[in-house]
């Protein structure tokens, strides 16, 4: 069992996943310790589930053997290289990190330390993820034709902190926060080569709010709309050479599969997982499995990095729509 | 020249922010209740704050050094009154020199025919009733206040980013091609653009106006139905084989949707609906739809109603008019449903 576990961020995060499955699982998580530089945070986290507060790493004993990383996406660097020199396995909250340089050096100060960094990019734990990686991997569809994907609604999530408003917060919009879960999702299933295209948003001066992106996926077109704006088709279209997949993002509890002759058939998914554990639970557990070595993390850096080279890409090329007020 | 937002995640206040934001004589604070609501501001590098109207104690330092509070906040009907009146009593005490209140023409309620600030109110519901309690106490209070207050009562605000007149009625004619309503829309449609409405809330701020506390009605340029809107908005969507439903049916139609819309209520009902799958979860899916296409007993009500909002002295004491034309606000409207996939 772990001896100092610290959880880095007290935030919506932490409140709403990671705590309540800590919880479930207490005693794997040895000497608990909250950190997070409001107390606000720190106090809500604490009735979730007791542990040691902190308002900074630094004031954590030097003997860390877990750190769990949920705060503003631009401080996961910094926390993360920390708690890796000082012996700790991470578990980074998605992105991992908002550019490549930073994966790149993350990796190696893993290596440097032989130790693991696991990521949350949660969808690879959904039900529906993993069949259709099993039926894509078998070659049942054929290949990739083209993917559209569309997915948006009102911001509801219930922020602690403004850090991700901020104007000098850094990738927080729509593309960071949503695009990166839809990316890591088809490159999940799909294992391509990414290439960009197009891209625009409107983050004029700021976090961006809604994108349209138009990629490449073995050179098959990908075309994205992401909105934290309004309600929006919320629908994930694969068209393979054999068949079209698409299914509710919202609500995927079932995937349309339509023949190359038309007809379609609708397919439940079942939950996954031994006791049919919450995707916290199964991230925190594999988590506790890689730090012992016992299995891989579910998500690394290796496996991420593509996702956030082709992001960086996105970011750097991105144009801004026309900033007239009254259009956008 | 220092203006205080509050309100601003909401629809007119983040629209208010953004034309503040192309003023180089105007700084700006805008206030929202919770980070979710900061999309919109944080897109454009404006400056954001989270506050609290039911935190009396930290007014004052939000309101320190402020010229004018523009007030855009939407509480529930049942604390706006005393919301807006405590925050309008903290400007009087930290020397701003005037508060803009925004209320609404729901003020006048059922009435009809040309309607002046002169008439009394007649509110017909809870979230009128609110807003004349509201203008009420805020009157009082300005009586013994050196703070000027002015009180504005737009009509229907349609445009960019308005859920309610633009974005729902466009899902409307998009899902029951209508091309018109017929006889139920054939009320008046007294539609003003938000950014018209924000030129206006942001000269009630800035201009000399005379002194005195002013209630001032806002509407936009141009007298139409609610039927000559829907055909525009269609016709701008390009939504072919549109019709006009049969009156009698709609009606009826309208009020399965408003019993469905009392069924959905309960929590069980919504958690019955997490849960289910399938046909069950079709079936339920269905009649949501249902619930969002037809209009409220409130909304037939005003799609008949034949009123029109003057706003002849709104001219006179801010010397600024609504520009935007019925025609171009469409267009404008249109071309931003397309940008964010909602049409």
């Amino acid at each position: 069992m772990p001896g100092n576990v610290a959880l880095i961020g007290c935030g919506a995060i932490a409140q709403a996943f990671y705590l309540p499955a800590m919880a479930k699982h207490r005693s794997r998580f040895g000497n608990l310790w909250l950190v997070d530089p409001a107390d606000k945070a720190r106090s809500t986290a604490a009735s979730i589930l007791p542990g040691h507060t902190a308002s900074h790493l630094k004031e954590v004993p030097d003997d860390i053997d877990l750190a769990i990383i949920a705060t503003p996406n631009a401080s996961h660097f910094p926390l993360a290289s920390e708690a890796l020199s000082r012996g700790a396995d991470v578990l980074i909250e998605k992105p991992f990190v908002i550019c490549p340089s930073e994966g790149r050096r993350l990796a190696e100060t893993a290596a440097a330390n032989s130790r693991v960094i696991a990521i949350n990019q949660t969808r690879r734990l959904s039900p529906i993820t993993r069949a259709l990686r099993r039926q894509i991997e078998a070659g049942e569809f054929g290949c990739l034709m083209s993917i559209v994907h569309r997915e948006g609604a009102k911001q509801t999530w219930p922020f602690e902190s403004g850090a991700g408003f901020a104007r000098s917060a850094q990738r927080t919009g729509v593309i960071m926060d949503i695009g990166v879960h839809v990316i890591d999702f088809y490159h999940y299933l799909l294992q391509p080569s990414w290439t960009f295209v197009s891209a625009v948003h409107d983050g004029f001066e700021g976090p961006e709010g809604l994108a349209e992106i138009e990629i490449r996926a073995n050179g098959s077109p990908v075309s994205i709309r992401l909105s934290r704006y309004f309600k929006q088709d919320n629908v994930a279209r694969m068209t393979f050479e054999r068949a079209e997949v698409s299914f509710n993002v919202y609500d995927a509890k079932t995937y349309s599969v339509k023949s190359a002759s038309g007809r379609a058939i609708s397919v439940p998914v079942k939950p996954v997982g031994a006791n049919k554990e919450t995707p916290a639970e199964q991230l925190l557990l594999n988590f506790l499995a890689a730090s012992e070595r016992r299995e891989p993390a579910f998500c690394d850096p290796a496996s991420s990095m593509p996702v956030i080279d082709i992001l960086d890409e996105i970011y750097r090329s991105a144009r801004r729509y026309p900033a007239t007020l009254g259009y956008v | 020249m220092r203006i205080v937002i509050l309100g601003a995640g909401g629809f007119l206040g983040g629209t208010v922010c953004e034309e503040i934001y192309q003023r180089n004589d105007i700084e700006q604070l805008a206030c929202i209740r919770k980070w979710a609501s900061a999309v919109r501001l944080a897109r454009r590098g404006i400056e954001i704050r989270r506050v609290d109207l039911e935190d009396r104690d930290s007014l004052s330092q939000l309101l320190a050094g402020a010229d004018a509070v523009i007030n855009t906040s939407m509480p529930p009907s049942s604390r706006e009154p005393e919301l807006a009146t405590n925050l309008y009593r903290a400007c009087d005490q930290a020397g701003v020199r005037r508060f803009i209140q925004l209320s609404s023409a729901a003020v006048y309620g059922d009435r009809t025919g040309e309607v002046s600030e002169s008439m009394s109110p007649e509110p017909l519901d809870d979230y009128g009733r609110g807003k004349v309690e509201m203008e009420r106490r805020l009157l009082e209070a300005a009586n013994r206040s050196t703070t000027q207050l002015c009180i504005l009562r737009p009509s229907i605000i349609y445009g960019p980013f308005s859920g309610a007149w633009t974005v729902r009625f466009v899902e409307r004619i998009v899902r029951g091609r209508w091309r018109t309503l017929g006889r139920i829309g054939n009320g008046t449609c007294n539609l003003v653009h938000a950014r018209d409405v924000a030129r206006l809330v942001i000269a009630a701020a800035t201009s000399d106006i005379a002194p005195g506390p002013h209630v001032l009605n806002v509407n936009g340029p141009d007298v139409v139905s609610w039927n000559e809107y829907i055909k525009r908005l269609g016709d701008a969507l390009g939504i072919p084989d549109r019709t006009t439903p049969n009156a009698v049916l709609f009606f009826g139609a309208a009020i399965v949707a408003g019993i469905l819309r009392l069924g959905s209520t309960p929590k069980w009902v919504r958690a019955l609906y997490r849960q289910s799958n399938g046909k069950a979860k079709s079936v339920m899916t269905s009649a949501q739809d249902v619930t969002l296409l037809y209009p409220t007993q409130g909304e037939l009500n005003l799609l008949a109603r034949k009123v029109h909002y003057s706003t002849e002295r709104a001219t006179q004491v801010l010397g600024l008019s609504p520009s935007i034309s019925f025609v171009e606000g469409v267009r404008q409207s249109v071309e931003w449903c397309r940008i964010h996939g909602i049409a």
